[in-house]
């Protein structure tokens, strides 16, 4: 399983953690991949310069409600080979 | 034993009267809380100015530790009387409870205060006594946890004369009602609202007389403690945590920030869920820790909490439309409600770290703004009349 850890602190909030959220979430039923990938939230990881801040293991990625396709696409599909 | 209270009331003025000519004081002293509630003959500017002197007279009095007796002596002989009926210009009812359980009501021409213990209402005796010339009932007893006073002034027993009732909305009939709201509404302020909405409409929406409920619960202290922000110096996390975590299993535990939870978390060695789901409102999600009651974003969510603790400060607006604003699953309607409904003082804890992220010129200021944030909770919880102490990290 995938796990895809968005941060809904303050600061991310404010750059649109919840469009992003509510793409992902989108993303994931679309794609049927509900087994595969899960999204889960975090609070702030001390990184709110690169909000919206999202976390697959150990790496950081920096998304904006706009780049979430693009993210979707190069970090989570890839991963999952789908 | 120590007891304490959670006092709420809700006027309707007399139709087309900006003015209400019922006045309500509540003073807050060491040994007691104690409610005012002043009735002033007739209606409009008359009336507010005759409830306001009686009013006023008692909180200054009280505030400065006379005997309830003497405030009594001292009203009674400074109102006016009408000059055809002999009548004074205002009634008024007062309950005194103390913190050690004993309570004084003392109760002149206004509608008698209706007592709830243990689901059933409570008769109150007559024990009239003269005093400056006029009769006064003075009822001295003990109360316990739960027990619930309802003073009213005579807007109620009125409430719709001539229309939808003959004779007005009999004594009896109210103390019913209030027993049966007194069985499903959950704090004071719900139920004096549900009685005058209730005589509201034997009105038909147009009082024909100033109508006030004040409602009173004795209850246990109940102690809130909230910690936002990370403390300057990351050595104090333990120190910070340990303090917030301090107090046994009776107080709420609040942590308002991302940061701070992410602390706790560490220092407290159990493990953070966040949650995604937004619901229908746009105050950020909610984290869990075991043992914390409430763990949420920081900023965002106390400048709602304070909008909200303001809005119920104005209580010519509360009404049942704030209170399900109040019941939203939202976590500042969350934090928001335990301040209002359960909890008699506050606790903080704040961390006066600087988030450098946070001075980024493309976010609002109202981020960088923790300090004022508190400032302004601890003013807004003051106007509630939650005490609040603050400890700085």
């Amino acid at each position: 399983m995938l796990n895809v850890s968005i941060c809904i602190g303050s600061a991310c909030h404010m750059k649109g953690s919840r469009e992003v959220i509510s793409r992902l979430k989108q993303l994931v039923a679309e794609n049927h991949l509900e087994d595969k990938v899960s999204l889960s939230g975090s609070f702030c990881t001390g990184n709110c310069q690169h909000a919206v801040c999202v976390t697959i293991g150990d790496t950081l990625y920096s998304l904006s409600p706009e780049t979430t396709d693009e993210f979707f696409k190069n970090e989570v599909l890839a991963r999952v080979g789908a | 034993m120590s007891l304490t209270t959670e006092i709420a009331y809700k006027s309707l003025n007399h139709y087309g009267e900006i003015l209400c000519g019922d006045k309500v004081e509540i003073v807050h002293r060491p040994d007691s809380d104690i409610v005012v509630l002043a009735d002033g003959m007739g209606s409009g500017v008359r009336a507010n100015m005759l409830s306001t002197l009686t009013s006023k007279i008692f909180a200054e009095m009280l505030e400065q530790g006379s005997h309830l007796d003497q405030c009594v002596e001292t009203v009674i002989d400074t109102l006016p009387n009408d000059p055809q009926t002999h009548v004074s210009y205002s009634t008024f009812s007062i309950l005194q409870i103390f913190h050690d359980g004993r309570a004084t009501l003392i109760e002149y021409e206004n509608p008698e205060c209706i007592f709830i213990r243990d689901d059933a209402l409570v008769p109150i005796p007559k024990h009239e006594r003269l005093t400056r010339g006029k009769i006064v009932n003075d009822y001295r007893f003990n109360v316990k946890i739960g027990d619930t006073f309802l003073l009213m002034s005579d807007g109620t027993i009125h409430a719709g004369v001539g229309k939808k009732n003959a004779f007005g909305w009999p004594w009896e009939d109210i103390a019913d009602y209030a027993l049966k709201s007194h069985r499903t509404s959950q704090s004071p302020m719900r139920q004096a609202i549900r009685l005058c909405e209730a005589c509201n409409e034997l009105y038909d929406g147009k009082p024909g007389d100033d109508t006030t409920v004040a409602c009173v619960r004795v209850t246990e202290e109940k102690i809130v403690h909230l910690m936002t922000g990370p403390a300057r110096n990351p050595a104090d996390d333990e120190k910070m945590v340990a303090d917030f975590m301090s107090g046994d299993d009776s107080v709420t535990r609040i942590v308002s920030g991302g940061t701070s939870a992410t602390i706790v978390s560490r220092v407290l060695g159990r493990p953070m869920q966040v949650s995604l789901d937004y619901g229908d409102s746009d105050i950020p999600p909610m984290g869990e820790i075991e043992g914390i009651d409430l763990v949420t974003e920081g900023v965002l969510t106390l400048a709602e909490v304070i909008r909200l603790i303001r809005e119920y400060a104005d209580t010519d607006k509360v009404d049942r439309a704030y209170f399900r604003k109040l019941d939203d699953p939202n976590a500042a309607a969350r934090i928001a409600k335990v301040f209002i409904e359960d909890c008699t003082r506050v606790v903080l804890y704040v961390g006066t770290a600087i988030n450098a992220a946070y001075q980024n010129p493309d976010l609002p200021l109202e981020l960088g703004m923790r300090q004022n944030l508190t400032r302004q909770l601890t003013e807004a919880l003051g106007a509630i009349g939650r005490p609040v102490e603050t400890h700085v990290y």
